[in-house]
């Protein structure tokens, strides 16, 4: 088509910043029906970068200008000058750091220049509540070409790409399921689409719903197909309301285009997905907690030796897969198992979606292939530590992960490595720290969140952590000794050899990392100092009479009323009323207030 | 097969809150236990038991957040409204909730208010913010 | 019957059992506290840890719910498995101190007293489920269930109120190894942990109260037969008296 195509991003973190408003008025001034102008404005799920958001990409055939933080009243601007004109308004522009130069091509952009999306190739392209627009680029043609292979070949195919278990737990997707759909158990058998993101940071599933929700089902019913499964369950948390919704309108648009239902595409094959909002509970984010959880019961996990593939849902032989690994499925079909498996390392093929977050320059979802450096991952696209700070450490895999400090920065991501240095892929949170965070305090963070999902089943997750946390709250408060180091290691090691489920065997990564690679900041706790100057309890708030130039601001601000002094003259923090909030220091312009 | 979260996903969406009542009937109606309804309902925390405030204040915590000051957000509003996470004010108001991430990270500290987002909040700005509701 | 090794013993086993089951059959034995022989396995306690091999791998598992296979090798006191059952019972010990079955455990293997670190006033419940089991799976009342998530939960009644479907039979307090469920009968039967009153039935015979009345119309509702309903009047001693009287004068067990 020649025209332009104005996309705007409306996932979640766009929408927030007012990305609506942006939408609304590029649809005033481009009308859908519009003759003149061969230009139209279309909605688009996440496009990742939401450090940057409201996004506005304008493409044609020529190229795509890429524009960052629009707001509603420069639409006008735009539609004027570069819609019908071309020109580029250099101010809307990606500005490079460190060249200060300003880019205008999206595929030029560090952030996006450095990733290779493949699932997330066309979230920037096509509206997630228009089915056509998925068709046009090729969509349910991979399901028009599996319904055409036996099975057995598509569990092949799946085989050759070496796709493994994108929610975590890496396990060869083709072997599992293998196993179900050779269950002697039952006939009857079930798929699963693990949409419970629950590790805090993460969003990249909540991105590929909402963006490209039939990415996912066309893999769904592929593997259905290929498990020969008639129903399936997408279970989504309920606090992804704008997922669901694009979801239920994408499952019924399939139906109405024959794709789900009863015999999809003239094959005979009978499929339908059914939507299953979670209740608020990370725990149901594991497999057999999440399958209780669809039966209406307490999410409680149970004993691992029993298989899912055997015994899921039901008692009846189930497939759990993550979002991801959904949607690689489609792209696999279509393209090849042996292009996937051309992407990645030796063991892990692909790619892999990482939320990256934290103190990094550009925030946002970045699609890259197995194997890359954490280096390049957190410097090139993140464009590293913002304010120039130094990097501390990456926690990987979200609450159930470790932390990985700089001498593993050149570390290949995949799971192999990251394992191996203590962390794991999970569901790909990558969480950036640098030398003002507190390790102990993060590794507090990381427990609390675990501590508080816990389902309370089984003693060591339910005590063992509450345990934990008590005595970091000690190293936190300066009240720690010797005897408490040695009993939070050996609590946690116990935790995680005696738990249950997954959920407390991995509680204590974040602690027993941090106690790995950061010893020296708990020793220094004992000692009664916080390297990073974080913990209330082992810091001061000081105003340097230097500097102060008595504008009372601080005062004003301070909501404990501990700060004293005449206007112009010096102001003093009377310690005994400071409660370390840190007000004074971010409200000084004059930078006469120090934490030491 | 009846699935007794939905039933009770229903029930809240309906009335903001599970009803004593309401779960009564269920029980009598699908022929459920009151305990095992009970149960599911104390277990997942998108369900209420006790009506709801007139404002929600959701204040994330999740990673990105938190790393940029999230918990002295939260000590402010206690301060201020003198209520902890999890309760709500005495004139039900407001009512004062941690969540784990919003999926907004690039704005963090987030903040929401009903549905209201309030980005790259800090303990002064949200003083402000909550007078608008109050 | 299947061969398996337990502790550097070869023991024979029946194919159905758990590794718990088989080892107690064989003289082995492995703490529990929150299994039971009539109720299904739940595994939540985790005192019952046990070492498994097989193909070369060593896991650590609860020995309850492990079914037993061909050539299964279990260690029931390795070095692992004590220090990790240590840790596992010291965290009990912090929830139940006075309870003489969690003491007993605790002696003997010297578990800590955690309460240098432990924020919590000890409730007395380790949480086993037991009391909840019994009355959903035996009894078949379902009066009472887990009530919240996480530390804070326990079993409770719904709404923390008078349940009507709780006929204070007392099952659960039999079952509970922490004596927190207390039935006291005096004028009437209660069991205040549940929120419970409940009248006593008096023997027709001698007039002792026996039993939660409510337990016995219960009974007789699901007996349907009248001479049957008609023994459940009595309290179990003249129970007795009556069968036995029975027996020697028709020689059969009819009432």
């Amino acid at each position: 088509m020649t025209g332009t195509i104005v996309s705007v991003c409306c996932g979640t973190g766009c929408s927030a910043q007012g990305a609506g408003e942006v939408l609304k008025k590029f649809r005033e001034l481009l009308p859908a029906d519009n003759m003149q102008v061969k230009a139209v404005s279309k909605m688009t799920g996440c496009h990742g970068f939401c450090e940057r958001g409201p996004l506005v990409v304008i493409r044609n055939d020529a190229k795509s200008i890429f524009y960052q933080k629009i707001k509603a009243e420069d639409v006008e601007r735009i539609v004027e000058k570069t819609v019908l004109k071309g020109e580029i308004i250099e101010e809307f522009l990606y500005e490079d750091e460190v060249s200060k130069t300003k880019i205008v091509e999206e595929e030029q952009v560090p952030f996006y220049k450095y990733q290779k999306r493949i699932l997330f190739e066309n979230n920037g392209r096509i509206d997630p509540t228009d089915i056509k627009d998925y068709t046009d680029l090729g969509g349910y043609k991979a399901l028009e070409k599996a319904l055409g292979m036996s099975p057995d070949a598509i569990v092949e195919e799946v085989k050759t790409s070496g796709l493994r278990g994108r929610g975590g737990g890496g396990f060869p997707t083709w072997r599992k399921w293998d196993s179900c759909r050779k269950s002697q158990v039952s006939d009857t058998r079930y798929i699963i689409c693990n949409a419970d993101e629950g590790d805090p940071g993460c969003f990249q599933d909540r991105s590929i719903l909402e963006g490209n929700p039939h990415l996912v089902i066309e893999g769904m019913i592929i593997g259905a197909f290929a498990i020969q499964s008639n129903k399936g369950f997408i279970y989504v948390r309920a606090e992804y309301p704008l997922a669901v919704k694009h979801l239920e309108i994408a499952l019924n648009q399939a139906m109405a285009k024959g794709f789900l239902g009863k015999n999809i595409l003239n094959s005979g094959f009978d499929f339908e997905i059914e939507i299953v909002q979670g209740a608020g509970a990370f725990v149901c984010g594991e497999s057999s907690a999440l399958m209780a959880s669809i039966e209406g019961r307490l999410g409680e996990p149970r004993v691992k030796h029993i298989h899912a593939t055997d015994k899921g849902l039901w008692d009846k032989p189930t497939a759990l897969n993550n979002v991801k690994t959904w949607a690689s499925v489609t792209l696999i079909i279509k393209n090849g198992g042996k292009w996937f498996s051309s992407i990645g390392t030796e063991n892990s093929k692909g790619t892999m979606i990482f939320s990256l977050v934290g103190k990094v320059r550009n925030t946002g979802l970045v699609e890259v292939p197995m194997g890359i450096t954490l280096r390049d991952l957190i410097f090139k696209i993140g464009g590293g530590i913002i304010g120039g700070k130094k990097f501390k450490a990456v926690q990987t895999g979200g609450p159930s992960g470790g932390n990985i400090p700089e001498k593993y920065l050149d570390l290949p991501v995949d799971y192999e490595a990251l394992t191996e240095a203590g962390s794991m892929m999970g569901s790909g949170g990558m969480v950036v720290m640098d030398e003002d965070t507190c390790m102990v305090q993060v590794a507090r963070y990381f427990l609390s969140f675990t501590q508080e999902e816990s389902c309370g089943k089984c003693t060591p997750c339910r005590e063992g952590t509450y345990l934990m946390l008590k005595i970091l709250d000690r190293f936190i408060e300066g009240k720690a000794d010797e005897n408490d180091l040695t009993e939070l290691e050996k609590i946690s090691r116990m935790v995680k050899e005696t738990s249950l489920c997954g959920l407390g065997k991995a509680a204590p990564n974040p602690v027993l990392t941090t106690l790995k690679y950061f010893r020296d900041e708990y020793l220094a706790h004992i000692k009664g100092i916080c390297p990073a100057k974080v913990c209330p309890a082992l810091i001061k708030y000081e105003i340097l009479e230097k500097e102060c130039t008595g504008c009372t601001l601080c005062a004003k601000n301070c909501p404990q009323d501990a700060i004293t002094g005449e206007k112009k003259k010096p102001h003093v923090i009377v310690q005994g009323k400071c409660i370390k909030c840190g007000i004074c220091l971010e409200v000084c312009n004059f930078g006469a207030v120090t934490k030491i | 097969m009846t699935n007794l979260i939905r039933v009770l996903q229903d029930i809240q969406r309906e009335c903001g809150y599970l009803k004593r009542e309401k779960l009564e009937e269920v029980s009598h109606r699908l022929d459920i236990p009151m305990s095992r309804i009970y149960s599911v309902a104390t277990f997942y925390k998108s369900f209420s038991l006790v009506p709801p405030a007139k404002h929600k204040i959701m204040v994330c915590m999740g990673t990105a957040c938190y790393v940029r000051g999230a918990p002295r957000i939260v000590e402010r509003i206690t301060q201020v409204l003198g209520i902890n996470p999890g309760d709500s004010t005495k004139d039900g108001n407001f009512k004062l909730e941690t969540v784990n991430c919003i999926g907004a990270c690039a704005l963090g500290p987030l903040v929401m208010i009903d549905d209201d987002y309030h980005g790259k909040m800090t303990p002064q700005k949200i003083v402000k913010v909550l007078e608008k509701y109050k | 019957m299947i061969g398996i090794t337990i502790d550097g013993k070869k023991v024979e086993t029946e194919k159905d059992r758990t590794i718990l089951e088989a080892a107690l059959e064989n003289g082995f034995d492995i703490p529990h506290l929150c299994w039971h022989p009539s109720l299904e396995p739940y595994a939540s306690c985790r005192v019952c840890l046990v070492e498994v091999e097989k193909k070369g791998w060593k896991t650590l598992t609860t020995s309850c719910t492990y079914p037993v296979s061909e050539g299964l090798i279990i260690f029931t006191d390795s070095e692992k498995v004590v220090s990790a059952r240590k840790v596992v019972i010291s965290q009990l010990f912090s929830l139940a101190p006075e309870a003489e079955e969690i003491k007993k455990l605790a002696r003997k293997y010297g578990a800590a007293d955690v309460s240098r670190v432990a924020g919590k006033e000890p409730d007395n419940c380790i949480r086993c489920g037991l009391c909840i089991r019994v009355c959903k799976e035996l009894i078949g009342r379902e009066a009472i269930g887990f009530v919240n998530r996480g530390r804070a939960r326990i079993p409770e009644t719904p709404f923390l109120d008078e349940n009507p479907a709780c006929m204070a039979c007392g099952a659960c307090a039999y079952l509970c190894p922490t004596g927190r469920i207390k039935v006291k009968d005096g004028k009437a039967r209660e069991i205040e942990v549940w929120h419970k009153k409940e009248e006593l039935a008096a023997c027709n015979k001698c007039g002792e109260k026996y039993a939660s009345l409510k337990q016995v119309e219960e009974a007789k509702k699901k007996i349907k037969n009248d001479k049957l309903n008609e023994i459940l009047n009595l309290c179990p001693a003249c129970r007795k008296q009556r069968i036995t009287e029975n027996f020697k004068n028709t020689g059969g067990i009819d009432v």
